[in-house]
């Protein structure tokens, strides 16, 4: 794998997040998140940012059932 | 002339041919010659005629005389006119038009090349024109006779067996401005437009993977080095690799100036032609054209190739058009590497990895064949417990051994144990070998908690570190002898009443979390695997049907309950009404099953426990097997051949996929018959709901054939590592072939693409390890060994089927048996590793990397010099059978068994094996009371204390019944 690619931080309407090249276009259904560099700081970052892994619907009917 | 039929030796070309391919004379090279004038059939039948009597090629037939291959010259021309059979020479001509006659060609490619086809038509032309041709031309036998002083070589070999033909074909017009920017770049860096198609075809084969391994074989004709040889008719073209190799990270420009540059080198050489699967490169010379008097002949087409090469492809410069001649489909081949040339002459100074190098078709397959079928959704697993108690109550559920419980009495004590945990929770569970264990489990699913099996045989330290990494609010311990100790609360399962007041489970989303599994880390701590309700339904409803566990009859599971390959005959029998039997960890409890199974039963096993029931099965039990699901690991050939011999009826699968994406992604129904020894077993096409894309390291589909990691998508993937959300992201990608939003994960396995869409299984692109079925990150254990203070620098490799951990440091301070405890203590049994060798320091690679080969190497040199090899007879066949058992390529007398990678299971399997090669009784206990193969040999051949084996059997019996995870082994 080519280390020195840059990433960016992209995410879905899940709001999963995961890494994606940044001179390849976005695929369907997710978007920039904002942060851009090397493999290693777009997953520390999405480490700090990434605090509740449950889906983002999943995360909405259980708070709204409770 | 003379008028007898006359015998000469072959060409060592033709020699060569012979020996690589035993129908090398049956491939017909083909000719078409176009004929345009006032010319009489019956003048070019003659002038044809003529031509073959000139030349003694035309004439000639191989065949073998008292082991030598020669060739007999017929005397007169031996033509078959029309559809006519029997002759040497094939030749029929038609007439299209008035004044336009075609003749179409057909002789053995053994005795003509393309350039033959050119002197033909020359010749033919000569004699329309009424020219007189030069007498005497030079003479293939003349040739022959000159090539075989010089490549005297071996005289004859037996020929080969029949090899494989490239029969399809498939020819393209290069787009005008490929083809102009094409000459264009070859005129700037002054090479040949057809060292531009070779560099092409190149990259093709280097991006597509298709191996060019020894060089493409490019087409050199001796007569270009020999003016003598002008005219010469014969096969007098051999195919000579190319001797450089295409390097991914240059360009395009690069490639193009070094093939100009080696083929400019290549010499004609006839004494070696590979038997099967080469690729090769020729120039086409046609068409060309000739004038004789009124008329014009013109060669249209002119092939010739008796070399069994697997691709082949031939450029025509006249009109800038490529022909590849292939084993299987070539269209596909042709359009990539069209693609690829077209980015190519675009960019000349990008590095050939990132040319594309899929055409339009076979990105239309790749996509068809990497999605399984698409089906609705699916009730998830504890709504169809549910549901199969309902209409099932009586029918058998689980059986223990001890405990046997229908439907009803499972559920009942499941909602008790539902009852008593909250639902969206994470509770772990002790995974014993226990009807109880599967009440916790089914019990947290139905409250909608997410349960965490825990080994019970992990040490205790490393029992705590993953209750208090998942978090889980409490623990399950199904029944008595668990020996964990913790501050969480606990509940004792078989401590719960067996029914009580009605349950009303909660509704359950696909997206909760079901169970999370842990499973080795590279970061150095284990990752729990958040696998959901709707994954798991999926492979749930998957395997019911492929596997026939739909229907009465048993399913057993013989793993660890803490692993998820157990839930292909633990969960999925419970979801559609069929009894599920839990057997201690032992090839012994799978006998003893079957031989209380009523009915078919379904298996689930690793390619090791194959191989083992496949020793020890009795016939008329192995007979109630009516599937097994074989997985965890890559099966190997020999083990499926044992099979099919003890069990002919059984149906076989190769299941793939990790844990990441809910037990098996992928599978492989191996066909009836045995199949052939040595060849991979695939790992199948994707199952439901699943889509499998195999990507290069650009993220691109990788072409037929390629290797490439594999990505999957769709319905099984995990939500994620607990906890982990950086590793999680990492692994978990967007999925761009899917859209919406969906990810795809990761594995690290390359694979690749059969032509006919089956997936093979390669390797890893990592140093993750598979040992008895077990993933194993190298790193975790290193990160381990390293928590201990003498240990700051070590290295863990695999040997054979266990882990040599390397210590740097001074081997009078670092006490390595200490390091063995405190590994002992912090991981489960199979990533302990089997020996600890003290070194100096760690070889690296030039960049820097961990030299792991290096490492085993230097280790095996230094062992193989204090190695103490078998002496005697009995020694040898010992040795042998642990070579084999433990896969490993020596053994030292004086080492013992347990302490050399192996485990009970492979004891037991030793044991069966020296008793079938011994021929005498050799119970497993006798591996346990002599553990070497110096003291088992001499047991072996009557020389041991009888005594002393009877003392032993009985403690080292009850070792052998303990469950493989319980076994802690003093280092």
């Amino acid at each position: 794998m080519p280390t020195d690619i840059k990433y960016i931080v992209v995410l879905n309407d899940d709001e999963q997040y995961s890494i994606w090249p940044a001179d390849h276009d976005l695929p369907a259904g997710w978007r920039a998140e904002g942060t851009e560099g090397s493999k290693s700081v777009c997953l520390d970052h999405i480490e700090k940012v990434w605090t509740d892994m449950r889906p983002a619907s999943l995360r909405r009917r259980e708070s709204g059932s409770t | 002339m003379d008028t007898t039929k006359a015998a000469f030796a072959a060409s060592p070309y033709q020699r060569a041919l012979h020996a690589a391919c035993g129908n090398a004379q049956e491939v017909q090279a083909r000719a078409l010659l176009r004929i345009t004038g006032p010319v009489e059939p019956q003048s070019v039948r003659s002038a044809f005629e003529a031509i073959l009597s000139r030349h003694s090629a035309l004439r000639s037939r191989l065949s073998e005389h008292d082991g030598l291959l020669v060739q007999v010259i017929e005397p007169e021309p031996n033509v078959a006119w029309g559809d006519g059979s029997g002759g040497i020479v094939t030749a029929e001509l038609r007439n299209d038009r008035p004044e336009v006659q075609k003749l179409s060609l057909r002789m053995p490619a053994a005795i003509v090349d393309a350039a033959s086809f050119v002197t033909i038509s020359r010749e033919l032309a000569d004699h329309l024109g009424g020219r007189v041709l030069p007498a005497d031309p030079v003479q293939f036998i003349e040739f022959s006779d000159w090539r075989n002083e010089m490549k005297p070589g071996p005289s004859h070999r037996p020929a080969a067996a029949r090899s494989r033909y490239a029969v399809h074909q498939a020819v393209e017009t290069l787009d005008p401005q490929v083809a102009t920017r094409l000459a264009r770049i070859a005129g700037e860096v002054g090479i040949d437009a057809q060292d531009c198609i070779l560099a092409a075809w190149m990259a093709y084969l280097a991006r597509a993977g298709s191996g060019a391994t020894g060089g493409i074989r490019v087409a050199t004709d001796f007569r270009s080095f020999d003016a003598g040889l002008t005219g010469l008719v014969g096969p007098a073209t051999v195919y000579v690799p190319l001797p450089i190799e295409c390097n991914l990270d240059g360009t395009f420009e690069q490639l193009a100036v070094a093939v100009a540059s080696a083929r400019g080198k290549l010499r004609p050489d006839d004494g070696w032609v590979p038997p099967q699967g080469g690729i090769g490169f020729d120039v086409d010379v046609c068409p060309m054209t000739v004038h004789a008097g009124g008329a014009r002949i013109e060669l249209t087409d002119a092939d010739a190739c008796a070399e069994p090469l697997a691709l082949r492809l031939t450029w025509t410069p006249s009109t800038s058009s490529i022909r590849l001649t292939a084993e299987s489909e070539a269209t596909r081949t042709l359009e990539g590497l069209i693609v690829l040339l077209s980015a190519a002459v675009d960019s000349v100074r990008s590095p050939i990895r990132t040319l594309p190098a899929i055409g339009r078709r076979e990105s239309a397959w790749l996509h068809k064949v990497a999605a399984g079928p698409v089906t609705p959704p699916h009730d998830l697993l504890p709504a169809r417990i549910l549901a199969a108690a309902e209409r099932w109550p009586d029918r058998p559920a689980v059986d223990d051994g001890t405990i046997s419980w229908s439907f009803s009495q499972l559920v009942d004590r499941a909602h008790r144990v539902a009852a008593a945990i909250d639902p969206h929770a994470i509770v772990a569970v002790i995974a014993q070998p226990s009807a109880f264990t599967v009440t916790a489990m089914v019990g947290a699913m139905l409250s909608g908690a997410a349960y965490v099996p825990i080994d019970d045989g992990l040490p205790a330290r490393r029992a705590a570190q993953l209750l208090e990494d998942c978090g889980a609010s409490v623990v399950l311990i199904p029944r008595a002898g668990a020996t964990l100790t913790t501050d969480l609360p606990v509940i004792r399962v078989d401590e719960l009443p067996a029914s009580g007041e009605t349950y009303t489970p909660p509704r359950i989303h696909p997206d909760d979390l079901a169970y999370v599994i842990y499973t080795s880390g590279s970061t150095g701590k284990p990752k729990g695997v958040m696998i959901t309700h709707g994954g798991l339904a999926n492979y749930v409803a998957f395997a019911a049907s492929q596997y026939d566990i739909e229907g009465e009859g048993t399913a057993i599971v013989s793993s660890s309950l803490a692993f998820d390959l157990c839930l292909t005959t633990l969960m999925v029998p419970l979801a559609v009404g069929r009894g599920t039997v839990i057997v201690p960890p032992s090839p012994a409890g799978v006998v003893e099953a079957l031989q209380r199974t009523r009915g078919d039963a379904v298996l689930k096993v690793t390619p090791r426990h194959l191989d083992l029931l496949a020793t020890i099965l009795p016939r008329d039990v192995a007979a109630k097997v009516k599937s097994v699901v074989i997985g965890g690991e890559q099966l190997s050939t020999a083990a499926v051949v044992r099979w099919r011999a003890l069990a002919p009826d059984a149906r076989l699968f190769n299941e793939y996929g990790p844990t990441e994406t809910v037990v098996g992604s992928c599978v492989y129904e191996i066909p009836r018959g045995i199949p052939v020894e040595g060849d991979t077993i695939p790992i199948g096409v994707p199952i439901a709901g699943t889509t499998l894309h195999v990507l290069d390291e650009y993220g691109h589909l990788a072409p037929t054939s390629a290797e490439g990691e594999l990505h999957i998508g769709g319905a099984g993937g995990a939500r994620g590592y607990l906890a982990a959300p950086g590793l999680t992201a990492a692994r978990f990608l967007p999925d761009p072939f899917a859209g919406g939003g969906a990810r795809m994960y990761r594995t690290g396995d390359i694979v690749r693409r059969r032509p006919d869409g089956q997936l093979l299984f390669i390797g890893r692109i990592d140093e993750q390890l598979k040992l008895r079925g077990y993933r194993v990150e190298p790193a975790e254990v290193e990160a381990v060994l390293r928590q201990h203070q003498l240990v700051s620098a070590c290295a863990v490799v695999q040997s054979g089927q266990s882990l040599v951990a390397f210590l740097v440091g001074s081997p009078s301070v670092l006490d390595s048996a200490a390091v063995a405890r405190h590994a002992a203590d912090l991981l489960p049994d199979y990533m302990v590793p089997a020996r600890f060798v003290v070194v100096p320091d760690l070889p690296v690679t030039a960049n820097g990397k961990l030299d792991r080969a290096a490492l085993m190497a230097r280790h095996d040199a230094r062992e193989a010099a204090v190695v103490t090899l078998p002496r005697t007879e009995m020694e040898r066949l010992v040795s042998g059978v642990w070579c084999d058992v433990l896969k490993i390529e020596r053994v030292d007398i004086d080492a013992r068994f347990l302490e050399i990678g192996g485990d009970s299971l492979m004891i037991i399997e030793a044991a069966a094996r020296l008793q079938e090669q011994a021929g005498r009784p050799v119970p497993p206990a006798m591996l346990f009371e002599h553990p070497t193969v110096r003291t088992l040999a001499a047991e072996l051949s009557g020389e041991g204390r009888m005594q002393a084996v009877d003392l032993g059997r009985e403690r080292a019996e009850r070792r052998a019944k303990a469950p493989v995870s319980r076994r802690r082994r003093t280092p």
